[in-house]
């Protein structure tokens, strides 16, 4: 009789262990999609909440500077998160080419906050004269901006 | 063995609820921030669509130019968020000599039907833009 139900007692144990060890496995896979789920959402809702809009008066010819080869881009926040004015948070594309030499500053305030202007210095090292575009993307949002040189 | 099936099965049990309120949780909240962004969104649309603006007169003397601009929209405007560009330039604060909404200078508000003056120190503008606060503009030549 003994020797039953120490053998119980054994099946007892290992049967709480593997539950256990499901159990374990299951919760922390659980956790890690919870954790993937709360990340992927703020970067969704900053997706969503970021609007820029290109100000730049191309007609005046302000947007080239001939001199320098400097393309100068005028864009305000008019989402409703305020966006840091640094290079690695936009994206410029001149006439479909990746600029890397971009510099931006904002003209009227600390911070590129919500209806603050920030100004993007693409320098170009000269264009030809005639059509381009220039395209401005932030978070996903994209803007374009056409200008003659 | 009848005490080894049920003590797993709510070892098992337990730890299923647990991971539901977590994973509910989670998922609850992020639908929630991403609900939330949507419906800010969709305020900011509204308001774009709802704003309109006019520059009805512009005047350049003694090395200051005078814009006069009329709100014809729908929703009041927010002045420190009202942007000038004079020939592409963007205007800054120490450029503006005076400003004024319907003869009060010390208001911020700028409300629907009110005309906004604004007095800039600026040499030779050929074209001035006026950008409001959701990016909606009015452009003149003078």
């Amino acid at each position: 009789m003994a020797s039953v139900s120490t053998s119980h007692l054994i099946l007892f144990i290992a049967s709480l262990i593997i539950a256990a060890s499901v159990a374990g496995t299951f919760m922390s896979g659980v956790e890690r999609l919870s954790g993937a789920l709360g990340d992927r959402s703020i970067d969704v809702s900053s997706d969503i909440e970021t609007d820029v809009e290109i100000i730049s008066d191309p007609g005046s010819g302000a947007v080239y500077n001939a001199s320098n080869g400097n393309v100068t881009v005028l864009v305000k926040n008019t989402g409703s998160t305020d966006l840091q004015a640094t290079k690695d948070q936009i994206e410029v594309l001149l006439d479909g080419k990746y600029q890397s030499s971009v510099s931006m500053k904002v003209v009227d305030g600390p911070t590129w906050s919500v209806g603050n202007v920030a100004r993007v210095n693409i320098s170009t090292g000269g264009i030809s004269n005639g059509d381009h575009r220039v395209k401005l993307t932030v978070n996903g949002d994209e803007e374009v901006l056409e200008f003659r040189s | 063995m009848g005490f080894s099936v049920s003590g797993s099965t709510a070892i098992l049990f337990i730890a299923m609820f647990v991971s539901f309120g977590v994973l509910y949780t989670a998922s609850y909240n992020g639908f929630e921030r991403v609900a939330d962004a949507k419906g800010e969104g969709m305020d900011q649309m509204l308001t774009q669509r709802n704003t309109e603006l006019n520059i009805t007169d512009t005047s350049y003397s003694g090395g200051n130019l005078t814009v006069t601009v009329n709100n014809t929209g729908s929703t009041s405007l927010d002045l420190e968020d009202t942007d000038v560009l004079v020939n592409g330039s963007y205007v800054t604060a120490s450029d503006v000599e005076a400003r004024d909404v319907d003869g009060d200078a010390g208001t911020s508000l700028w409300l629907p039907g009110e005309t906004l003056t604004v007095k800039v120190n600026v040499t030779s503008p050929a074209r001035v833009k006026v950008v409001t606060n959701t990016g909606v503009a009015d452009t003149e030549v003078l």
